[in-house]
């Protein structure tokens, strides 16, 4: 039609055919992921957000209707719930995720190991305590474990959740090992 | 065939912070949506706030769907407790009003006045449903066919390109195209 753009048509209330085609093909859930992004970017063209948008709306009453149960009234309610999603303040925003979404398992996987082998270093030192103790004593002033751990507990209190396991974890060492310092000899 | 993924590349868009993607996901099913809601109440401006309370619900829980299930049964879960909840909070309201006294037929008459079925949206409805019905009529029949198979039956563009014997592209057509009839019959009615 002479006088569309690429967006819209003259009239203003409808998509360019271009766009319509990809709306009906997104509402089929048979659009390419690869006709994504130039929908989007149609979408947020300055004017022609509002023809995309009610042109895809229409598009979904018509389905329901042929299905034999429309509610015109539902039309309203993207509309509302864009409103409320830009206000700021209104609803919380999403976040946007700082890593891409394949590295996310292996940044879980990183933070795991992090913690195994800390926990690991902290529980083998506390084992082999009696047996290197008279070295590292004689090359290092004398420790107060009271003093770190006191230090650690309330360090952990303004730490996150894995440091408070690895403070944890700490006390739980110095106490095994304080035991099998106690414990007689079999 | 380029890959078709449904939702999941809108969902991935709106988890990075596109809001254009989620609004796309909103108008889709925006319909569905307020009839799942229609289900628990009767009246239409409850169904429109418990589908607007669920769709914004799913927004901010979006960071936390990980796509084990479809983004429309995950959305629908969220829209159930959204209408339970809805129905809890009116039965509260409705007990503390009847324990105070001031409940009973005052809550009835209330429920009357806002219910919104007015001679002119049930008029409004059926233009609306004879609109759709003259424009199906006046379709060709290879539109009218395609439109159906997918609309009514739910099949795939795979599945009416093979009932039809034609490329998935001229499914994709012609649907389009019967949308587009239907659709300038109905503009002027909304």
């Amino acid at each position: 039609m002479a006088g569309d753009t690429d967006m819209q048509k003259a009239d203003g209330t409808t998509a360019a055919p271009a766009v319509a085609e990809q709306l009906s093909a997104l509402l089929d859930d048979a659009l390419p992921a690869e006709e994504v992004p130039l929908l989007l970017a149609r979408c947020g063209a300055n004017g022609a957000g509002g023809a995309a948008r009610g042109t895809l709306a229409r598009y979904a009453l018509i389905g329901e209707a042929l299905r034999g149960s429309a509610e015109p009234r539902a039309l309203v309610v993207a509309d509302r719930v864009r409103t409320a999603v830009d206000q700021p303040g209104s609803v919380a925003a999403v976040v946007p995720r700082t890593l891409p979404g394949w590295l996310m398992p292996a940044a879980g996987v990183a933070a795991s190991v992090i913690f195994a082998v800390a926990v690991a270093a902290t529980l083998g030192a506390g084992a082999r305590a009696p047996v290197v103790a008279p070295v590292a004593m004689a090359a290092r002033p004398a420790l107060d474990t009271g003093q770190i751990t006191d230090y650690l507990v309330y360090h952990g209190e303004y730490s996150g959740l894995l440091s408070a396991k690895l403070v944890d974890s700490h006390i739980v060492a110095q106490r095994v090992a304080a035991w099998r310092t106690e414990a007689p000899a079999p | 065939m380029a890959s078709t993924p449904g939702d999941q590349d809108l969902v991935a868009r709106a988890q990075a912070g596109d809001r254009r993607a989620f609004d796309l996901l909103c108008l889709k099913y925006q319909q569905r949506i307020v009839k799942l809601a229609l289900r628990y109440v009767r009246e239409p401006a409850e169904a429109l706030d418990i589908a607007q309370e669920a769709f914004i619900k799913a927004y901010r829980a979006l960071p936390g769907f990980r796509g084990d299930s479809a983004f429309y049964t995950w959305l629908y879960r969220i829209a159930i407790n959204s209408a339970k909840n809805h129905l809890a909070g009116r039965d509260r309201r409705h007990a503390e009003l009847d324990a105070t006294g001031d409940g009973g037929d005052s809550v009835e008459v209330v429920a009357l006045l806002r219910d919104d079925e007015t001679p002119e949206r049930l008029a409004m409805q059926d233009d609306l449903r004879r609109a759709i019905e003259a424009a199906m009529a006046a379709l060709p029949d290879e539109l009218r066919t395609a439109i159906l198979l997918r609309e009514v039956d739910g099949l795939s563009y795979e599945e009416i390109a093979a009932a039809m014997e034609c490329p998935v592209g001229t499914v994709r057509s012609r649907i389009f195209r019967a949308r587009e009839a239907i659709d300038e019959r109905i503009r002027p009615l909304l």
